[in-house]
């Protein structure tokens, strides 16, 4: 199965959201990172067909999605960024409205209504009206809705926001069981979320992809640009103004920075393995365009 | 989570999908009873005013047939609430995703609640025509008229305001109480000379409600719906 954005552009008056995105997608787990404001939402509601490319294409398998229409959708599960809700719905009935959607027959959807419950831990709470629910168990029916009709394209925009760290990692074993044969992308901020279960790392900064690989090549890119080191406690003002601080933490009167910088900041600064996060704090630690680290490629 | 369960549950027939006309006749369970229990309201109150009851005994029959004719927006508003609550509470992004899709989902609602208006519209005018002199078509009119205005001002409001709830509510508010003003005030409006009046605004409301459903419809389609989304 095989996914394919051609010179996809979304424009909004005078904002271009997505500029000229040329990626192809097979099987598997990708992860979109970028700040807010760097296009992914939009491009994700491109993929699942809610927003028309002002200009480009997205193909599956060689077919415009747009063509296929009804046919591209059933193979689709969508969880928004903003998952809305019918709140005086409960659970078990905003489930079974959501596969009546997806064209799932009654006694099919009941089954698998209750066999998603059971997975995202709200059978419990199955006959209860939806806006009794917290964040983190709306998050949940959101996902559980997604897989309704066993999808073969899974799209999720921010699908961790509101869970607790246990559920989180509970997510990510959810997805890497599911990933065979599938396509999935999921964006978030949270970038443990990625690093331990994406095949692919999509990089996304002012709509436009800054960079795409797995893990181990975006992060070796890095090697030798991540410092740990010991600095008065005084003097983090003008650290922070003069390097990217990946982390900070206090030691007594002093503090344990790690830094992401081409040169060696401190002579007793020690070299550590560079991390996702390390990569990504660099890349969107401002809004002005990134500048390669020196001597790094991409 | 538990993971595994989903990979191991053994479903015949997963990938049946219904079609489109088993899927219209589920969205009967999901119409809340509210919605039912507003139009059995609007009918209840024409079978006490066809038998003088309570505060009609006091009223003529015009007055009678014009508080009754002002009640019908009210089946306009539940229909509405109805097809707004997609927009209402921010699942349109979700419902444009699926296989039957917004625009096919809101036809289905229209369906529905158009059968559903016209079969208690006609309730209404089965009551009234025998309580009261006036033609059976120009009792039609008199309940139709106020509807399709009520019908096509709240389409107008989902398509081009944010407001819609406040909107549409303040909007059949508004509808109801000029024409029960007018009715206690004008009984001319309701003399045969004005039929004429009655029958130029339903062709001009019926064909604004069609360009305004047409509207809805078509935004769905075009995958336009960024600006529809969030109130």
């Amino acid at each position: 199965m095989k996914l394919e954005l051609n010179k996809l552009t979304k424009r909004f008056s005078a904002k271009t959201a997505v500029e000229d995105m040329n990626i192809t997608i097979n099987s598997g787990v990708y992860g979109l990172l970028g700040a807010n404001g760097a296009g992914k939402t939009t491009l994700m509601r491109m993929i699942c067909g809610v927003l028309a490319p002002s200009s480009g294409s997205i193909t599956l398998n060689g077919a415009d999605i747009a063509e296929m229409g009804e046919q591209y959708r059933d193979l689709l599960g969508y969880l928004p960024q903003n998952f809305g809700y019918y709140p005086d719905f409960t659970a078990e009935e905003f489930l079974l409205y959501v596969a009546a959607l997806k064209g799932i027959p009654p006694r099919n959807a009941k089954l698998k209504a209750n066999d998603l419950l059971q997975t995202v831990a709200l059978s419990d709470v199955a006959r209860k009206k939806i806006r009794t629910f917290s964040g983190g168990m709306k998050q949940r029916l959101g996902i559980a809705q997604s897989m309704l009709n066993d999808p073969r394209i899974v799209v999720l925009d921010e699908p961790t926001a509101g869970l607790d760290p246990k559920e989180r990692v509970r997510f990510r074993n959810l997805i890497s069981d599911l990933a065979k044969d599938k396509i999935i992308i999921l964006s978030t901020h949270i970038v443990s979320d990625v690093e331990y279960i994406a095949d692919q790392i999509l990089v996304m900064k002012k709509g436009r992809l800054l960079m795409t690989g797995t893990v181990e090549e975006l992060t070796s890119s890095m090697e030798n640009c991540v410092w740990n080191c010991l600095v008065p406690a005084r003097e983090a003002d003008s650290w922070n103004d003069k390097y990217c601080i990946s982390n900070l933490k206090h030691e007594g009167n002093h503090l344990e920075l790690r830094i992401v910088s081409k040169e060696r900041p401190l002579p007793d600064a020690v070299p550590v393995a560079p991390t996702l996060e390390d990569l990504y704090l660099y890349y969107f630690q401002d809004e002005s365009p990134a500048k390669p680290l020196k001597g790094v490629s991409l | 989570m538990q993971s595994k369960q989903i990979m191991h549950t053994h479903q015949p027939g997963l990938h049946i999908r219904t079609k489109y006309i088993d899927f219209v006749i589920m969205q009967l369970r999901f119409i809340r009873a509210k919605v039912w229990a507003a139009h059995l309201m609007v009918v209840l109150v024409t079978v006490l005013a066809t038998q003088n009851f309570l505060l009609f005994s006091t009223l003529n029959h015009l007055q009678v047939l014009g508080m009754v004719s002002a009640l019908t927006p009210l089946l306009a508003l539940a229909s509405a609430k109805v097809l707004a609550g997609s927009f209402q509470h921010g699942v349109v992004e979700l419902e444009v995703s699926t296989k039957y899709s917004l625009d096919k989902l809101l036809l289905a609602r229209m369906g529905i609640l158009g059968i559903v208006d016209a079969v208690f519209l006609t309730i209404m005018l089965s009551f009234l025509s025998h309580r009261f002199d006036p033609e059976f078509y120009v009792i039609l009119l008199y309940l139709l008229v106020p509807f399709v205005m009520g019908l096509l001002g709240c389409l107008w409001i989902i398509n081009h305001t944010r407001s819609r709830e406040s909107g549409i509510l303040l909007y059949i508010g508004l509808l109801m109480l000029t024409q029960i003003t007018l009715s206690f005030q004008y009984d001319a409006l309701y003399a045969a000379s004005a039929t004429g009046v009655w029958i130029f605004v339903l062709v001009v409301s019926f064909i604004g409600l069609i360009w305004e459903a047409h509207t809805m419809l078509a935004s769905c389609r075009n995958r336009n719906v960024f600006n529809l989304i969030y109130s």
